[in-house]
């Protein structure tokens, strides 16, 4: 494995990878009279180890990629390669067995679990079918399983509307867990959870990063939690990347003006701060994905806004230190937020 | 109208219940707190605080059965809301107090156009005739940013986003000038360059008309941003109140501790962990003469497991419902130190787990 | 600071009683909460003390429902009152031997009335079972499939629920009700049959519905992403979770089944009558409704007794429908 990591130590290299869901005119004939451009033409890679943070506003293709990358949506074209093979060429028999190495820790917990299922049956099943264990043994690795995520392993008879959110989503973790993966995709796992829990998520999410050497793709809308859990972080707006850069660098440096907008829309809790923060307020709406502006899709909102972004599409382009925007006026954006302040109590 | 030494709103002891098959839920419990004129409180809360059932008990919106106001008094400029009746509060509703809602989807009637709805209230409560009432409309669209407002009003709420359909609802809730308003959630559902936008904007329309708003919220952000003084609930319980900087200068109960050291901050330092509260949300249903919170206290001491502990004055103009005098360093400190244990119960976990594979 | 095992017995700790508290799945919480709905409650005893009068039939009638002939018929009188009734005519006046009288044929009311239930049982579950197999089949196979496949079966299962069911039903009898086909059990097969041919398709709908919507359900995506095939998808994650609304459209299947076979037995082209003193299914309350209609002034329990029976068993199975609905999907 050390080997391995060595000579190649992008886990996940994804190229070009475009969806485009049809949309299909009612009636027997169904044509085909437009296409939703959900995910469109996206390049970028996860590091072993490494969590990438993906965050956009709702709409954005951040979700719909997480699937395309797992094969939830046969993506339209490009490439995924996971460790040097490509997801999208394999189907049937040879895309289960690649399933055991890509996980997937969905948001609602309340929809993510079958209410008609044990929490045994639910983790035991990703077990049963890998043929991961057999007989009394998938019992006991279930239990193994549920105390890993913090739950007493005598629940395993109890059915997922006996639990509270967060517990489920420690059930969904099991799941994911359960097959042992090497990259887990995390798609809003703590947007539905209450403060005081999305945090016990997120520590148990790391824990178990460290333990297991996993690698997460890690999208949310929170551009709070996603800077807290990733080491690099991916913007996304109307289905195009617009900037990734390592999380420290992105949050003092944005080279993306919708960047910057999104971290001076962020409140921070402390009432000093939010009295003078100094905030960029973008005007409008998202436009629609079906319909998307000319040039680059950011214009219509930009506050940098040049003619040559009204026609000209910018390049995904690297800046240097593994920090790429695409804008014409990267280099122009300015920083709006102070320097991030150690906690003295930080232990 | 004017009587300038009481507050706008008093809340005494209020106690709102719902009866479930399981057995009956005190929602809200012995809550108390004012609103004075022209000022913004905040009250947070996660899922099952109560904070939303207080600000619909204040809007007499329980509904009944299976919930009812169990006791206590709503002093709305100085008169019992509490003993009024139907008739006499829905001249109150949507008149002197009005209300925003987390959905303006479910709030507005999709059959109905933005102009018809805007016109409803403000031809029932404010006397005007239908032209009007037109021109008012138009108006306070412009007011929170709509652009066309004229042709605007001709649109059914399908036609606007989110962000748009949420401009409307404040809109609509200032239409009558009220005194109060009471906004639960109203950013929740919106992404954040658009929260941002609507928070902008409910801060320029406070300073220029004067209301007083109740902010409900589960987002320590936000409060931050938006009001003046903050009441923390917990289990259906005041357990914090204080003014805004006061609250994240000094926290003094463990849960507003912990809910602050719970939320990852966009301008922290790198590598910091965050030091949740241990344990599961409350049981509502759950009886028991102690402190809600004693479960997932890390000071917790006999005493607290056999007293309720009251609203107490911790400094002025500061109270909470703890029985000791606790300190957020004390608090951040004692919990990593709980998380280590933590992690070191998790760590023995995962070697059995892994000593166990290695023998398959 | 409290040590962990003295936390254990805390008030509200998940302590003791948290690990004591029974397993509820959302099968058994939709059992407590029909067992706390009384009109479902009395549907369901009355449904089963129905099925036990019909297995127990023989035992329980009285006389037997064929028709007598000889020192029997002269014995019984036709259009004999009912017990509680006294005419001028001592041939007509009720007897307490034939509690509801007699028909024109001098055969027993009230043992009618008891073999009847046979039919309408039979004529309200078999259909149903049929029902649900096609129903359900096409709507999980249409649902999940998707696309064109989905489309066409959707057209297809348009055009039977088009189809208008009773004049169907009278082409159906008349086409067939004098074959060997027709005549199975008394004609109760072509009754089943055709039956089945016309109502899956408001199930097929329903099955259809629920697995479009559930199909998209996170869990199901779950399964996908950790490989799980798709007929075990099917079976193990998406029909479990049908299942209720199924369950509820059954129970309004087989009073609609049963007031289907009493139409088609009050036209006259329902179940034949048969004669045999050893046929199981030898009358049905439809039948008596038919014969009771034309001797209403002579005998009128014929028909009363018949159209409460009726009444009564398809008030049971909606009162039962009602509770399942609101005992299996819960939205207070």
């Amino acid at each position: 494995m050390q080997a391995q990591a060595a000579a190649n130590d992008n886990l996940v290299d994804i190229k070009d990878l475009k969806m485009h869901f049809p949309v299909k005119s009612n009636g027997l004939l169904r044509r085909t009279i437009g296409a939703v451009k959900a995910v469109d033409g996206l390049s970028f890679t996860v590091k072993r180890g490494e969590t990438l943070g993906l965050v956009g506003e709702s709409g954005c293709g951040k979700s719909t990629t997480g699937r395309a990358i797992l094969q939830l949506h046969r993506p339209t074209s490009g490439s995924v390669l996971f460790d040097g093979q490509d997801l999208t060429k394999i189907k049937g028999e040879e895309l289960r067995r690649m399933r055991r190495k890509v996980q997937i820790i969905f948001q609602d917990p309340y929809a993510s679990l079958n209410p008609r299922m044990t929490v045994g049956d639910i983790i035991g099943e990703p077990i049963r079918v890998h043929k991961l264990r057999s007989g009394k043994d998938v019992r006991i690795r279930v239990e193994e399983l549920l105390k890993v995520v913090g739950l007493n392993p005598y629940f395993i008879n109890r059915y997922p509307h006996e639990f509270s959110g967060g517990q489920r989503q420690r059930i969904g973790i099991a799941r994911a867990l359960a097959v042992e993966p090497d990259f887990i995709i995390c798609d809003e796992p703590v947007s539905a959870l209450d403060v005081s829990i999305q945090a016990q998520i997120i520590n148990l999410l790391q824990d178990l990063q460290n333990e297991f050497n996993l690698t997460y793709l890690f999208i949310a809308h929170n551009l709070s939690v996603v800077k807290h859990i990733s080491d690099r972080v991916a913007v996304m707006y109307l289905g195009k990347m617009v900037e990734l850069a390592p999380a420290a660098q992105l949050y003092v440096h944005p080279m993306h003006p919708y960047t910057q907008a999104l971290l001076s829309a962020v409140p921070i809790p402390d009432p000093e701060i939010e009295k003078t923060r100094q905030r960029i307020i973008l005007q409008g709406d998202v436009p629609s994905p079906l319909n998307p502006p000319s040039g680059c899709y950011f214009h219509t909102r930009c506050p940098l806004v040049i003619d040559k972004c009204r026609v000209e599409e910018p390049p995904f382009t690297d800046y240097g230190h593994g920090h790429f925007a695409a804008c014409w006026r990267a280099t122009e954006v300015t920083p709006i937020l102070s320097e991030p302040i150690q906690q003295e109590t930080a232990v | 109208m004017a009587k300038e030494n009481t507050p706008l709103l008093d809340v005494r002891n209020l106690q709102v219940q719902f009866k479930t098959q399981d057995g009956i839920i005190n929602a809200v419990n012995n809550v108390s707190f004012t609103v004075n004129r022209g000022e913004t409180l905040g009250i947070v809360g996660e899922s099952g605080s109560g904070k939303s059932v207080t600000s619909l008990a204040i809007m007499r919106l329980i509904p009944a059965p299976p919930g009812k106001i169990a006791g206590g008094q709503i002093l709305f400029d100085g008169e019992d809301l509490v003993d009024y009746s139907e008739a006499e509060m829905r001249k109150i509703r949507g008149n002197r107090i009005s209300m925003i809602f987390q959905d303006p989807m479910t709030s507005l009637n999709p059959v109905l156009r933005i102009g018809r709805q805007m016109t409803e209230s403000l031809q029932l409560h404010m006397n005007m005739n239908a032209k009007q009432a037109r021109d008012r409309a138009a108006e306070l669209l412009a007011m929170v940013g709509i652009p066309a407002p004229d042709k605007r009003l001709d649109d059914y709420p399908h036609q606007f986003s989110g962000g748009m359909r949420q401009r409307v609802m404040i809109a609509m809730g200032l239409s009558c000038n009220p005194e109060l308003l009471i906004a639960d959630e109203p950013t929740t559902a919106l992404d954040v360059t658009i929260q941002a936008q609507i928070l902008e904007l409910l801060n320029r329309l406070k300073d220029e008309t004067g209301t007083a708003i109740i902010f409900i919220t589960h987002d320590l952000g936000v409060v931050a941003g938006m009001t003046d003084r903050v009441m923390v609930m917990y289990a259906g319980r005041a357990v914090e109140q204080t003014s805004t900087q006061q609250l994240y200068d000094n926290p003094r109960m463990p849960y507003t501790m912990g809910l602050l050291d719970s939320i990852p901050r966009l301008d922290e330092g790198k590598g910091e962990r965050l030091t949740p509260i241990r344990g599961l949300p409350p049981d509502m249903l759950e009886k028991a003469e102690r402190c809600p919170f004693a479960p997932r206290c890390d000071f917790v001491q006999e005493v607290c497991w056999t007293t309720i502990p009251p609203l107490r004055s911790v400094e002025p103009n500061h109270q909470a419902a703890c029985l000791f005098d606790i300190t957020h360093e004390q608090r951040q400190s004692a919990a990593s130190k709980k998380a280590a244990e933590e992690a070191a119960a998790l760590e023995s976990a995962l070697e059995s787990v892994i000593a166990e594979e290695h023998s398959a | 600071m409290a040590t962990t095992s003295s936390e254990m017995s805390r008030p509200g700790q998940p302590g003791v009683e948290e690990f004591q508290r029974p397993v509820r799945s959302l099968w058994s919480d939709a059992w407590g909460r029909l067992r706390r709905n009384k009109l479902a409650m009395i549907g369901l005893f009355y449904i089963f003390f129905l099925s036990l009068v019909a297995i127990a039939a023989p035992v329980l009638a009285p006389h037997s429902p064929a028709r007598p002939i000889g020192a029997e018929l002269r014995e019984r009188g036709a259009y004999r009152q009912a017990a509680w009734v006294e005419s001028n005519n001592e041939k007509k006046t009720g007897l307490w031997t034939y509690p509801l009288g007699t028909d024109s044929g001098g055969g027993d009311v009230l043992s009618r009335l008891i073999y009847g239930t046979r039919v309408s049982l039979v004529v309200g579950f078999i259909p149903m079972i049929f029902t649900l197999l096609i129903g359900v089949t096409m709507g999980l196979v249409s649902g999940y499939a998707g696309g064109a496949l989905d489309s066409w079966m959707m057209r297809f299962t348009d055009v039977v629920f088009a189809l208008p069911d009773i004049l169907f039903f009278i082409i159906v009898q008349t086409a067939f009700g004098k074959t060997t086909f027709g005549r199975t059990f008394n004609g109760l097969l072509l009754i089943f049959v055709s039956f089945s041919v016309v109502s899956w398709a408001g199930v097929a709908r329903l099955v259809r519905g629920q697995v479009l919507s559930l199909k998209e359900k996170e869990f199901v995506e779950a399964a996908h992403a950790v490989g799980v095939k798709n007929n075990k998808i099917l079976t193990r994650h998406i029909l479990p979770n049908t299942l209720a609304p199924i369950i509820v459209a059954a129970a309004f299947i087989v009073p609609g089944a049963i007031v289907t076979e009493a139409v088609l037995s009050f036209l006259g082209i329902g179940i034949q009558p048969n004669t045999s003193p050893t046929n199981p299914f030898p009358t049905s309350w439809g039948q008596m409704i038919f014969e009771g209609k034309s001797g209403i002034d002579s005998q009128p329990w014929i028909l009363i007794s018949s159209a409460i029976a009726i009444a009564s068993i398809t008030i049971a199975f909606v009162a039962l429908g009602d509770g399942l609905r609101d005992a299996l999907d819960p939205r207070n």
